[in-house]
């Protein structure tokens, strides 16, 4: 026990930031997590809410409650192309959070209700920083609330769907080339919006060791119509620059999953994930001023689709304890001449580790830490002409409740 | 409990990876080049000559200063510059109060935005501080190729109109030193040189009524005489080519565009004025009696002479533009020296530059390039143009110069 726990004390010494992909953030569950975030081929109990609806029907207790959360400690630094020129982040720490609950029906039904926060951005390049006329500040958040129904056909198959209800809100802050005697001028974009969209999967116990499953989750298009610009501007601009409403629109993209489960022993258990993920569907960031003396914006993004690889192992090493380790290589949707420092997107390697603590019949708590480290990119955005190197990392610990029976 | 071991190590190696986290550093280096004497030789943009007069503010920004603050970094030395005092600032025109102007501000009037200048400051031009020569940036508002060569440039016992104040006032001889002599002052190891605006720009501002373009092959024979001397002493060095002057809002702010063409004098004609051709100009005083008075619009009041560039007069001033630029890229390549293409960065900034997340155009005021009297840059073009001198000297010498940062210099200033 102890060493376990001056492990654990080692790691949270270090404190680095890292950001999933693109704006994904993979922390549905602290478990998973601990396990390189695999999950759609396994039998998960509440959670497979999430992972696979599929799976759902399949849960082992009768009643299950479940949540948890991660603080996720960023930093990006960036150089500038041809300059001696250096600026690092100063990201606040965000805390995405899971809960799900899920209860059997009868012996072939199983419903639950899950909320989740699968995608978020927090960046803060400061006001001063060289890039401040793309971004200085940028906050993105989606909340998804997903009531959920999975049914077993066999003993061995089961398929499940949610139904998705979508909150997301997004806060941007950049410099705008307008100066007076007191400085620069500033435009501050916010909004939130509510849309919806779904999840669906099946799941196959092949043989008592082996399962498989498929999932799909759909893009959810957040769209805002009624957002809020604010600018702070030259009092002799005030006339023109005003604050106005906006609208524009953000997916936050579908992926088709396909995982597997192999218990190789009756303690160790191995987990892969092969996740294809729909980010193309991200062409440009466009904003549309209602007034008319404020001109509309638009960058060109062009997104890729991208895989994700995912891979885990999870060993029982006592009663009370399971010990995870796990690595995801999560590829960049950003195609080159398209990096810009609101989303500086990069191939990413995520090395976990967890731990599930069993401190009663019915009570588990689970400890999670994910290591995400960007390949240093070289490259910018060729519309506004900023290059430079960019490189982040990120270090997350997260933990987790469960309570079952 | 094997299991655990591998948990324990694989902790610390993680911690071993994350905690430090550092980017491969900009690595500068002189390539061939010595800088750590560097001079700058030329006219109003090496001055530091911007928004109308001639001031601390704009000497501090003016592209060799800045292109010496990279040079820092790389071997660069101490780079002196004949500074104004704080807060003065002095131009060339006559304003209705007496004065001659300072530093042109935006102000609101009548609910538009329009460039008001101050009163200048004469003691500018005449406090003289020839005594702390030498200076490593020689420029002078008004030098034309010839002058750099001439004692007569900064002789005052000439009498008003026929010897230059600017260079006058920090002229280390004033009447026996020359601008060239005064630059090779500083024993340079490296030099700019941008010269020959000047040998278009005062016979354009003047309508093509006054003044006359230096003929190309004089020019070319000035400038050779100026590079071999600067050469003697220093092999190495950075030549800047002309930008066609149709860029500078100057002459291309006041169009007719989708009115009736304004009318023009010419005395060639039976009624005494014509109506504008389309490739015509129209210089920037213009404005106010176009916008005020009507003229141009009343056929008792067509557009005098001195405010329009005919059709002859452009071909002029952009053939000797053509002829100048294939006199010097000839030179810069002969004497292995680096060639700037301002000619070429104009352009660009004609069609629309971005730089660092913003976009420069040659428009008044809003193109964010060229400052309140629509010829000089602001600021931040500058350092555009600072950085233009470095790549090309980046690469005819194989050094690594750091860029300047644009976005640390100002713009224009709002109201």
């Amino acid at each position: 026990m102890r060493k376990i726990l001056s492990a654990v004390g080692v790691l949270f010494m270090c404190a680095g930031v890292l950001w999933a992909e693109g704006y994904q953030v993979n922390l549905q569950s602290s478990r998973q997590t601990g396990m390189g975030h695999t999950g759609t081929g396994l039998n998960l109990g509440a959670s497979s809410i999430h992972f696979n609806p599929g799976a759902l029907a399949m849960m082992e207790q009768n009643f299950e409650v479940s949540g948890g959360m991660s603080a996720i400690v960023l930093k990006n630094t960036f150089q500038k192309q041809n300059a001696l020129y250096q600026s690092t982040t100063d990201n606040p720490i965000s805390t995405p959070f899971y809960g799900y609950v899920a209860g059997r029906v009868t012996d072939k039904l199983v419903i639950g209700l899950g909320v989740t926060t699968p995608f978020g951005n927090t960046l803060n390049w400061g006001n001063d920083w060289d890039g401040r006329f793309l971004v200085q500040e940028i906050s993105l958040k989606a909340i998804y609330v997903q009531p959920t129904l999975s049914y077993k056909l066999t003993d061995g198959i089961s398929i499940g769907a949610g139904f998705v209800a979508a909150y997301g809100d997004v806060s941007l802050k950049k410099a705008i080339n307008f100066e007076d005697a007191a400085g620069e001028g500033q435009a501050h974009l916010t909004g939130s919006t509510i849309a919806y969209g779904y999840n669906a999967g099946v799941f196959v116990q092949a043989t008592s060791d082996l399962s498989v499953g498929v999932s799909f989750r759909s893009t959810v298009n957040m769209t805002m119509d009624e957002g809020e610009a604010t600018f702070r501007a030259p009092a002799s601009l005030s006339g023109q620059l005003i604050n106005t409403a906006f609208q524009s629109e953000m997916p936050m993209p579908g992926s088709l999953t396909l995982g597997t489960g192999w218990q190789v022993t009756d303690k160790l258990l191995i987990a892969a994930d092969l996740q294809y993920v729909l980010w193309a569907q991200y062409e440009e960031l466009a904003f549309d001023f209602e007034a008319a003396t404020v001109p509309d914006s638009k960058s060109v993004r062009n997104f890729n689709n991208t895989f994700v690889y995912r891979l885990g192992a999870e060993y029982n090493a006592s009663e009370w304890l399971t010990a995870r380790v796990g690595f995801t290589y999560d590829s960049t949707p950003i195609s080159d001449g398209y990096l810009t420092p609101e989303t500086p997107g990069a191939n990413k390697i995520n090395l976990t580790a967890g731990a599930t603590f069993r401190l009663s019949e019915r009570l588990t708590a689970d400890v999670s830490f994910l290591y995400i480290e960007a390949l240093e990119r070289q490259g910018g955005d060729d519309a506004t002409q900023f290059y430079g190197k960019y490189k982040s990392a990120a270090f997350i610990p997260g933990f987790g409740l469960n309570y079952s029976f | 409990m094997q299991f655990t071991t591998y948990i324990t190590l694989g902790a610390l190696a993680l911690l071993g990876m994350s905690c430090e986290q550092s980017i491969d550093d900009f690595a500068p280096h002189s390539g061939k080049a010595i800088f750590n004497s560097y001079v700058a030789v030329g006219d109003n943009y090496t001055a530091g000559y911007t928004n109308g007069a001639l001031g601390r503010e704009g000497q501090l920004a003016s592209y060799p200063n800045i292109l010496a603050t990279q040079l820092s970094s790389v071997g660069g030395g101490i780079f002196t510059q004949p500074l104004a005092a704080e807060g003065l600032s002095v131009g060339t025109t006559k304003l209705p109060s007496g004065y001659l102007n300072g530093y042109y501000a935006l102000k609101v009037i009548n609910g538009n935005l329009k460039p008001v200048p101050g009163n200048g400051n004469i003691e500018v031009l005449t406090t003289p501080i020839g005594s702390q020569a030498p200076f490593h940036n020689v420029g002078v508002p008004g030098a034309k190729s010839f002058h750099l060569l001439t004692p007569l440039f900064g002789n005052p016992t000439l009498g008003s109109g026929n010897y230059n104040p600017f260079y006058t006032r920090f002229a280390s001889k004033p009447g026996t030193s020359t601008l060239l002599g005064d630059a090779l002052l500083s024993s340079p190891t490296f030099f700019t040189l941008w010269i020959g605006m000047n040998d278009v720009l005062t016979y354009a501002m003047a309508g093509g009524q006054a003044d006359a373009i230096t003929p190309p092959a004089a020019f070319e024979g000035y400038v050779t005489m100026v590079l071999d001397a600067l050469t003697t002493q220093t092999p190495q060095g950075a030549i800047a080519n002309i930008p066609a002057l149709e860029v500078l809002p100057y002459f291309g702010y006041i169009t007719s565009a989708g009115y009736q063409p304004f009318l023009v004098e010419d005395a060639t004609t039976a009624a005494g004025y014509r109506a504008i051709t389309a490739n015509e100009k129209i210089l920037l005083p213009a404005s106010d009696s176009i916008t005020m008075a009507q003229w141009g619009q009343l056929v008792s009041k067509p557009i005098k002479k001195q405010f329009v560039l005919d059709e002859t007069e452009l071909s002029a001033i952009n053939a000797a533009i053509d002829a100048y630029n294939t006199s010097l890229e000839k030179l810069a390549q002969a004497k292995g020296l680096a060639y700037v293409d301002m000619h070429g960065l104009m352009a660009q900034v004609a069609a629309g530059k971005w730089v660092d997340g913003n976009k420069y155009t040659a428009a008044f005021i809003s193109g964010g390039f060229f400052s309140l009297d629509g010829i000089h840059p602001t600021p931040r073009a500058s350092a555009i143009i600072a950085n233009t001198f470095i790549s090309a000297i980046n690469a005819q010498y194989g050094a690594n110069v750091p860029m300047a940062n644009v976005n640390d210099y100002s713009g224009l200033v709002f109201p």
